[in-house]
């Protein structure tokens, strides 16, 4: 298999040293591994005492919070005295360790919206200071459906570095150079894979897409560009008499990014801060004169539906969806995006 | 019950919700319709006989769909609404406290005799839970059919809380109880809750570290105070754009108030249906909070929520004798 691809280097981590590795790396990088806690999977930075789990189907919540915080202080101010602005803008150097390949493909949405015209210093910045070691899904959720969207579960080359599960080892696949020059500064934790054992990991990588059932077909999706057509949909009525207008579906999206700024004063100083909002909530579209153009669950509910399949679509080319399940899995009422987009196409 | 009653009262279901629509007895029902996966089920608001055969009565009929009932979600004047014993006492919340006439409900009332609680499951069985076909049942257990294997689990293990101390009998407020021949509602259970002592013998330090530790992870996506069907007001205060209550941040603090808040609001309505629990997507104990309020008022002025509709809760009187701790 190495002969058609020449310049493809693979290593073998034994998982017994995944914790000694990330301890080493532990004094250089913050480290986001995903971590259990009161029955909850996240990635949580990591400590030497860690409980650190790999053994795990996704975390509850995309690590898109990793570059957009749920809550994030732009800049402090001093408004009265001395007007000064101090900047808050993230430094460290980081790793996320096992971000599954859905999620690093909405990373890469992500990106597209954060570095549009205006960059947005906070996100990149955090961006660019990140290496993202990737892990192969091998065990899909009854919720997953990210085949639908193109993600392959078992490979992923918009990570720095992708582990495949061996069982007692990882396959190390390299994507980038700054992938390569942190395996090549730590020869000590990885060993040189043998041939039998990259086309073991190859077959899984290849073969890990059978178990992934749920979904939609992908030309189903393109009834959304038709604006004139759905628009006006029953389906959104229905769906928004029973929605219950709550946040889970774009808090756990792995891709909704909208977020409110406001200012919090005291008596002479400030901050300016972010936090994630979401276009389900009422006040989300409210202005000022009090008039609301999404007054009614019916726009709210269309309101995702149509940025993730159409407005996103027309900027910016792809769906703004990965297939990673989660609202799916934990909306209240059952509301499916997959069924929606069937919904549309066929009744 | 077994599987097959299910199929028979989805049956008799489905047979009664005829009749009331094409004797327009009412305008919609709210019913539990097929989920997208065969141990969902989802909420959905029936007008048409053509619609019926979307309707399902199984032991995922989980929400409580009383919800629907509130003055900002209803759909129009004359509703039917498929309800468990335990709904029934949050439906009696909204009449007694105006959120609806009663005259303009017909409540079908369904034999249950505990509803499953998947989350258990998932847990229990961990990445091959997406390979079970079904739940079956005998007398004491669940059998979960795998393709190679079959896996038996107490049934009492794997039933929502507030089922193992269900009596499942008829609710006197109940138009309709739709119930099969064969199968008699079981006795009472008679276990309790999981205790409250744990936490009532925390000294205070203790119970606030427990609390805002589970606060913190807190998202404040509002799914608790949205599914509730007691929280009725028109505009919650953490929505209102007059007054900025808390931040929009979910900073621990900040969702330390808003959860006392919506759990002191709550009480003397909060029948413990436990939806908020069930829907919270970050496994915040919110029963717990609510079990205690309740428990402090049943203590206090002797007094629960949902029972009957012609009760006045005791944040609406005054009475000389109750008990007064500030003196």
């Amino acid at each position: 298999m190495n002969s058609n691809n020449p310049e493809r280097s693979y290593f073998l981590l034994k998982k017994s040293k995944v914790q000694n590795l990330l301890s080493t790396l532990y004094n250089e990088y913050e480290i986001f591994v995903p971590v259990e806690e009161e029955g909850v999977v996240d990635f949580k930075r990591y400590e030497l005492n860690s409980n650190l789990t790999l053994e795990f189907t996704n975390t509850l919540l995309p690590p898109k919070g990793l570059f957009l915080p749920q809550q994030e202080t732009l800049f402090n101010f001093n408004y009265r005295n001395d007007v000064s602005i101090k900047e808050n803008i993230e430094t460290s150097r980081r790793i996320i360790f096992g971000i599954r390949p859905c999620d690093s493909r909405s990373i890469t949405i992500l990106d597209e919206v954060f570095k549009e015209k205006n960059e947005d210093v906070y996100y990149l910045r955090k961006r660019n200071n990140t290496l993202l070691i990737g892990l192969g899904c091998t065990n899909p959720q009854i919720y997953c459906f990210c085949s639908s969207l193109e993600v392959n579960p078992g490979e992923d080359t918009l990570v720095d570095i992708f582990l495949t599960d061996l069982g007692n080892n990882y396959l190390v696949s390299l994507n980038t150079k700054r992938g390569q020059q942190l395996i090549n500064d730590l020869p000590e934790y990885f060993e040189k894979a043998e041939e039998e054992e990259i086309i073991r990991a190859l077959e899984i990588q290849s073969q890990a897409r059978e178990g992934f059932s749920a979904g939609f077909d992908k030309k189903d999706a393109e009834v959304f560009l038709d604006v004139e057509k759905i628009f006006e949909h029953p389906a959104w009525e229905e769906l928004a008499e029973t929605c219950i207008g709550c946040g889970i579906c774009t808090y756990l999206c792995s891709t909704c990014h909208c977020f409110d700024i406001a200012d919090e004063l005291t008596k002479n100083e400030g901050r300016r801060f972010r936090c994630w909002d979401s276009c389900q909530f009422f006040s989300f579209t409210n202005m000022a004169s009090g008039h609301n153009p999404r007054p009614d669950r019916k726009e709210r509910v269309r309101q995702r539906f149509m940025h993730k399949l159409n407005y996103f679509v027309n900027r910016y080319g792809c769906i703004a969806c990965v297939g990673c399940g989660r609202c799916l899995k934990y909306c209240p009422v059952d509301i499916d995006i997959t069924r929606v987009i069937g919904t549309l196409n066929h009744e | 019950m077994k599987n097959q009653s299910y199929i028979e009262l989805t049956a008799m279901l489905e047979q009664k919700i005829n009749q009331l629509l094409s004797e327009n007895k009412v305008d919609y029902l709210i019913v539990y319709g097929k989920g997208s996966f065969w141990f969902k089920t989802r909420p959905l608001l029936i007008r048409k006989q053509t619609e019926i055969e979307k309707v399902i009565w199984n032991r995922f009929c989980q929400f409580n769909l009383s919800t629907f009932l509130k003055p900002g979600s209803r759909k129009g004047e004359k509703i039917g609404i498929i309800t468990k014993k335990c709904d029934i006492r949050s439906v009696v919340e909204l009449i007694k406290n105006n959120q609806i006439n009663k005259d303009n409900l017909y409540i079908i009332q369904v034999a249950c005799d505990g509803i499953i609680n998947w989350q258990k499951l998932e847990n229990l069985l961990g990445a091959t839970v997406s390979k079970v076909i079904e739940v079956e049942e005998n007398a004491l257990n669940f059998v979960i059919k795998m393709p190679e294997t079959n896996i038996e689990v107490l049934k009492n293990d794997y039933l929502l809380d507030k089922c193992l101390i269900c009596d499942y009998q008829q609710s006197f407020y109940a138009d309709e109880f739709l119930i099969t021949s064969e199968e008699k509602v079981e006795e009472i259970k008679n276990q309790f809750l999981p205790s409250l002592e744990i936490l009532e013998n925390m000294s205070y330090e203790e119970r606030l570290e427990y609390w805002l530790k589970h606060f913190s992870r807190c998202m404040r996506c509002y799914a608790c105070r949205n599914v509730c069907p007691v929280c009725y007001c028109p505009t919650c205060m953490f929505d209102s754009q007059e007054g900025l209550w808390i931040s929009k941040e979910s900073k621990t603090s900040e969702n330390y108030v808003y959860h006392l808040t919506r759990a002191f609001h709550t009480a003397t309505l909060c029948v413990e249906c436990g939806e908020c629990e069930r829907v919270c997507p970050v496994n915040i104990p919110l029963m717990k909070l609510n079990n205690k309020l309740a428990k402090e008022v049943s203590e206090i002025f002797g007094y629960q929520a949902g029972l009957k509709v012609d009760e006045v809760s005791p944040f609406k009187t005054y009475c000389q004798e109750d008990s007064d701790e500030f003196k």
